[in-house]
């Protein structure tokens, strides 16, 4: 317990400050002003002194009990105030702040390319003007297939033309690069399609490629999976079904349990739980023999989803003409 | 393709439902895109053949007509149809009865007759309009030959059944025939009980022998290249009676989703539709000296199609040539001049099989697209031509074309093309797959697909049925496996891959960087299609642009050489909407032509119109201004660490005098102004837009390095000065000369005003300037700080015959 005068007074003044509430407050002034409190024993101290010292040291102390009371008051009274000191209305809005806004389509592609970062993949690109021996040749679709006629496609030249899809880059990488491979690719690409709800002559696929000993059809699964993990929630499933796409073998059209009504139905899934979000497949050994691979030591897969597709069964968009008409009321939504 | 569950319940026996069929059918990669159930609507309608027809007294638009409704009995109404004739036997509601569309039928007088009923046409019974001729959607629908009166007409027609839309991909041309769904059906069959597949579960008839024939009438076949056509058969038809086909062939047309032509193109289209097996009907006595010759065509030759066009096909292309020439364009369309025309009696029939990329080949470089080059194309079953086609062929001709008679069969090729057997390893086939299957699995698996396999040790050699022309090589089978266990049955499981950090380039980080730092300062980002129209980037005094040959739309006929088009487009559509502003970027390609080559280059676009910023209580507007879009550009350069400066520049997008070139040392970054009134107008814009593109390829070279620098730790001091001088002048040249004598230690230079006008004399303007001092080292005197100024101040009036408006502390 503090004796001195000063001390008591600094004691207090900590004590009030860490006082939380009018109770702690009250039990204070007893600890300093009660019977047995310290400003109460220094006043009782005044009459066993000399004469001289007695007036002096009296007025200190009843100038401290006088300060302490005041103290006691004072605190007691913020704790317990009711008294505003602003009257602010709330309901006006903040000063406006720059509202600028990334690209949905650009915000899902960063979405994706994380995830095959964090998995180690590498983001490849390739142009958009492409010769056709990338675009069809070199992926197992010769020029007289009837695959072509999934692909309408926009001719510049003899020879060039607009990429159909991204896995021309899955071919340059693999005439530059030896495996291991793992890669994606992001990018416009170009159909003829006309346009309507679900057409755009210009889309966005991502392109992905695996290439190593040993990667196997599982391993396929595998990857879309934790893609799909990551990109629409961690309890969405994967579920592959055959399909055709001419540089694949076995191919694979990929679906996910409908992250809308989470596999029960609804009409976004015409009531069968699953959505069809592309394609992947293993790579065909003409596409591994075009690129110089031995296809009895490197093996692996590939995929390439929309884009678009990707946005549109995430938030419910129902027309792809959406995305190429940038009306902010749109693009301010996501 | 269209088909019926009818059709398919007539070609197997099964018992799934359509969902369940549906789903079984996805799941070993057959996808029905849409299935449509169609019910039967009307009630009491019956089939009913005319037995005398007389004008109505006194409404001379009617007829009354009697009927015989067989066990029914006989009655009569009153139509005013006018395609019915004594001896039809046509469709009737009887009183009590309805029609599709729920018109109750009931008696009713037509002046002092009594009508019973009313005479139908396929709208009361609700068929589908897409599988009826011209002639049965005209008035009152005629049953063919072999309708039997009296009959309930829902046994007469099938209309209750339910319609499948069946997508099949380019590998699975064995599934784009009634036969092929059924051998899939089988397979379904095969698996759920787990049985191999067996043909004679298929109850379309399959004979194994080519037809008689009586062997009169003269037929040759010659195939040149047995490379291009394994098989071609003839068959000879004489007497052939025209008309329609029986009650019976159109009604099962109707299951088959055929539309009828007539007898002949019918029982074609029936062996298209139900077989898979395009036919070709020749008129006989105009193919030249009755020669078939299967063929590659010679430079020059031509040929008139039977659209009327005439066609020269490429040198090479497969063709059917009599003696005189070409007759068709082997499996794709044939010629007129030996087409089946009304006043044909003799018929020689086309069985063939041809090899899928010449008839591609031949459709694509022809721009013909026929039914025959798309099943072609996809590749038709060898087996089926020579054993079944002809002889069903044969029998519906005896059948539908009363006597007609097969005269001469003629072939030539081999029967069917031996199929060799392929080795598959059990260990290579889990080791692709990341399965866990002995040879005794995989075994059982080929067997419910009809895929013949021995097995040795862990070995297995395996043979395909002739419709599985898509197997080849050892994936092939792999993927067959899948399908067969189930392709959701396979384990799933993340690669052992080496541990390593993904990567992207630095210029897609730079875009990354782009889109960030432009976001945060309110831009939104637009993403606009690449094409423009040529006509438009050439009136703005663009550069070629690299054009598209075959465009969607004349608006779309040529690449992007700027981002302006796509940009000043989602201008145009918000601000026409109501909004007062639109600030926006893009980054993406931009295209360019020399010569025969092509050339991409990333870049930034950026576009202020209308308001910067809104107001609300706190804050005015903010018009959008050239020095808010070089605010935004400087502002990036700077966070980017790319030094820059500007000249003014003569891009044709920018107005003169309201543009500028910035670069980077001696590298052009961009340019950004005023975009052009007269661009603006060409693009629909109507008020000032301000308009900046950059080369992110070009800000990518220009980004320096950053090293740390010391800086000041200890308080600055700011003066500021007003300076008046000629308007001609320009800011950076007063800041130059500010720069130059404030010493090393003028820390910043702000310029706070420029004012012109007013009060201020005529040519002359004021700028004013915040100067900021400050030193490494020590706490600047005030002193020494206004003896810089001061010398600022002298060399702004000696070098410029500046006055100075006022100092200020
Ligand atoms: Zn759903």
């Amino acid at each position: 317990m503090p004796s001195t005068l000063d001390e008591i007074r600094t004691a207090l003044e900590q004590r009030l400050t860490a006082a939380r509430d009018a109770q702690d407050v009250r039990n204070a002034q007893i600890e300093y002003l009660g019977k047995k409190g310290a400003v109460t024993a220094l006043l009782k101290q005044i009459s066993g002194l000399a004469e001289d010292q007695r007036r002096q040291f009296g007025e200190q102390v009843n100038a401290l009990k006088q300060w302490a009371l005041q103290a006691f008051e004072q605190r007691l009274s913020n704790l317990t105030s009711t008294a505003r000191r602003y009257d602010i209305d709330f309901s006006l809005p903040g000063q406006l702040m720059p509202a600028g806004k990334k690209h949905i389509l650009t915000q899902v592609e960063e979405e994706v390319e994380s995830v095959f970062l964090s998995m180690g993949f590498d983001i490849e690109e390739g142009p958009e003007i492409e010769q056709e021996y990338y675009n069809f040749e070199a992926l197992n679709i010769p020029a007289d297939h009837p695959a072509r006629d999934m692909q309408d496609t926009f001719y510049l030249a003899p020879g060039m033309l607009l990429r159909t899809h991204t896995s021309p880059i899955q071919v340059r990488t693999m005439k530059r690069e030896h495996p291991p491979i793992r890669m994606i690719a992001t990018g416009t690409c170009y159909r003829r399609d006309a346009v309507d709800a679900s057409h755009t002559p210009m889309f966005t696929q991502v392109e992905g490629l695996v290439i190593d000993k040993g990667i196997t059809f599982a391993d396929l699964k595998g990857v879309l999976q934790e893609f799909v993990r990551g990109v629409f929630g961690s309890s969405t499933k994967v579920k592959l079904l055959p399909s055709f796409f001419p540089f694949v073998e076995p191919g694979a059209e990929t679906a996910i349990s409908c992250p809308i009504c989470g596999g029960r139905g609804c009409p976004t899934c015409k009531g069968s739980g699953w959505i069809e979000m592309g394609g992947s497949g293993m790579v065909h050994q003409n596409v591994l023999r075009e690129v110089g691979y031995d296809t009895s030591i490197y093996q692996g897969f590939a995929f390439g989803w929309g884009i678009e597709r990707i946005a549109m069964i995430k938030y419910g968009i129902r027309d792809i003409r959406m995305f190429y008409d940038n009306d902010l009321d749109f693009l301010g939504q996501f | 393709m269209r088909v019926k569950l009818s059709a398919l319940h007539a070609a197997i026996d099964f018992d799934y439902t359509p969902e369940k069929l549906v789903t079984k059918l996805g799941d070993i990669g057959i996808e029905i895109e849409s299935t449509e159930r169609t019910d039967v609507m009307f009630k009491d309608v019956f089939v009913a053949r005319i037995t005398c027809t007389a004008l109505h007294p006194t409404h001379h638009k009617l007829q009354l007509i009697d009927l015989d409704l067989g066990p029914r009995g006989t009655t009569s109404v009153c139509t005013a149809a006018t395609n019915v004739r004594e001896g039809d036997i046509i469709p009737v509601a009887i009183p009590g009865g309805k029609t599709a569309d729920g018109t109750a039928i009931a008696t009713r007088m037509f002046g002092t007759v009594e009508s019973f009923g009313m005479l139908c046409s396929w709208k009361e019974l609700g068929l589908d309009g897409d599988l009826l001729s011209s002639e049965e959607k005209e008035g009152i629908l005629h049953l063919g030959s072999g309708a039997i009166v009296g009959s309930p007409f829902e046994e007469a027609w099938p209309v209750a059944d339910t319609a499948f839309e069946v997508s099949v991909t380019p590998d699975r041309g064995d599934a784009l025939s009634v036969l092929g769904l059924a051998r899939w059906i089988e397979v379904l069959k095969a698996r759920d009980t787990d049985q191999p597949f067996d043909m004679g579960d298929i109850k379309l008839p399959l004979p194994s022998s080519l037809p008689r024939a009586r062997n009169d009438g003269d037929l040759s076949v010659t195939i040149e290249d047995q490379s291009l056509c394994s098989s071609y058969i003839g068959v000879l038809v004489q007497d052939v009676a025209s008309g329609p086909s029986s009650h019976a062939f159109r009604t099962q047309l109707y299951q088959l989703c055929v539309r009828p032509v007539s007898r002949i193109v019918d029982m074609t289209n029936l062996c298209l539709k139900q077989y898979g097996q395009p036919t070709h009907a020749f008129d006989y006595d105009r193919l030249q000296e009755h020669r078939i010759i299967v063929r590659t065509s010679l430079p020059g030759e031509t040929i008139v199609t039977l659209d009327g066009m005439l066609r020269s096909p490429e040198s090479g292309t497969l063709i059917i040539a009599d003696a005189a020439g070409p007759v068709a364009v082997a499996g794709v369309m044939g010629g007129l001049a030996s087409s089946v025309t009304a006043a044909t009696t003799r018929i020689v029939f086309e069985i063939a099989h041809f090899d899928p990329r010449a008839v591609a080949r031949a459709s694509r470089h022809l721009g013909i697209k026929s039914d025959a080059a798309y099943l072609y194309e996809r590749g038709t079953d060898p087996g089926l031509t020579v054993r079944a086609v002809p002889s069903v062929l044969s029998a519906l001709v005896r059948e539908q074309c009363l006597g007609s008679y097969v005269s001469r069969v003629a072939s030539a090729g081999i029967p069917v093309p031996a199929k060799l057997p392929l080795s598959l390893d059990v260990d290579q086939v889990n080791g692709y797959l990341g399965s866990n299957l002995d040879a005794t699995n995989m075994r059982t698996l080929f067997g419910y697909e009809g895929i013949v396999s021995k097995v040795t040790g862990t070995t297995l050699s395996v043979t395909p049925p002739s419709f599985r022309g898509d197997l080849t090589s050892w994936p092939e089978y792999v993927e067959e496996i899948v399908r067969m266990e189930g392709y959701d049955e396979f384990p799933s499981h993340t690669p052992n891959l080496v541990l390593r950090r993904g990567s992207e380039s630095p210029l897609k980080a730079l875009c990354k960087r782009l889109r960030q730092m432009l976001v945060g300062i309110g831009l939104v980002e637009s993403r606009t299609v690449s094409f423009v129209r040529e006509s438009s980037v050439t009136a703005m005094g663009l550069p070629p642009a690299p054009l598209v040959l075959n465009p969607l739309t004349v608006d779309w006929d040529a690449l992007r050489p700027t981002m302006a088009v796509g940009l000043a487009g989602a201008a145009v559509r918000n601000l026409s909407r109501g909004r007062e502003g639109f600030a926006s970027f893009e980054i993406g390609k931009t295209f360019s032509v020399h010569g025969q080559s092509f050339d991409e280059e990333t870049r930034l676009g950026l576009l202020l119109a209308g308001k910067w910023q809104d107001a609300n209580w706190t804050t005015p507007t903010t018009p959008a201004s050239i020095f808010v879009l070089k605010g935004i550009i400087e502002s990036v350069l700077r966070d980017l660490h790319v030094p820059f400066g500007v000249v003014s520049s003569d891009s044709p997008l920018l107005e003169n005098g309201a543009s500028i070139l910035v670069s980077s040392e001696t590298t052009p970054l961009g340019t950004l102004g005023i975009l052009r009134h007269d661009v603006g107008a060409l693009l629909g814009l109507e008020r000032d837009t301000f308009y900046a593109e950059f080369s992110v390829d070009a800000l990518l070279e220009s980004i320096q390095p950053i090293s740390f620098k010391e800086f000041s730790r200890f308080p600055s001091l700011r003066r500021d000065i007003a300076v008046l001088v000629d308007s001609s002048m320009t800011a950076g040249q007063l800041q130059t000369i500010v720069a130059e004598h404030g010493g090393p230690l003028l820390k910043a230079i702000v310029v706070f005003d420029n004012f012109q006008g007013g009060s201020l004399p005529e040519g002359k303007k004021s700028v004013g300037f915040s100067m900021e001092f400050a030193s490494p080292d020590r706490t600047l005197f005030g002193e020494e700080v206004d003896a810089l100024v001061d010398s600022v101040e002298a060399a702004l009036a000696t070098r410029l015959g500046g006055i100075l408006r006022r100092t200020r502390v």
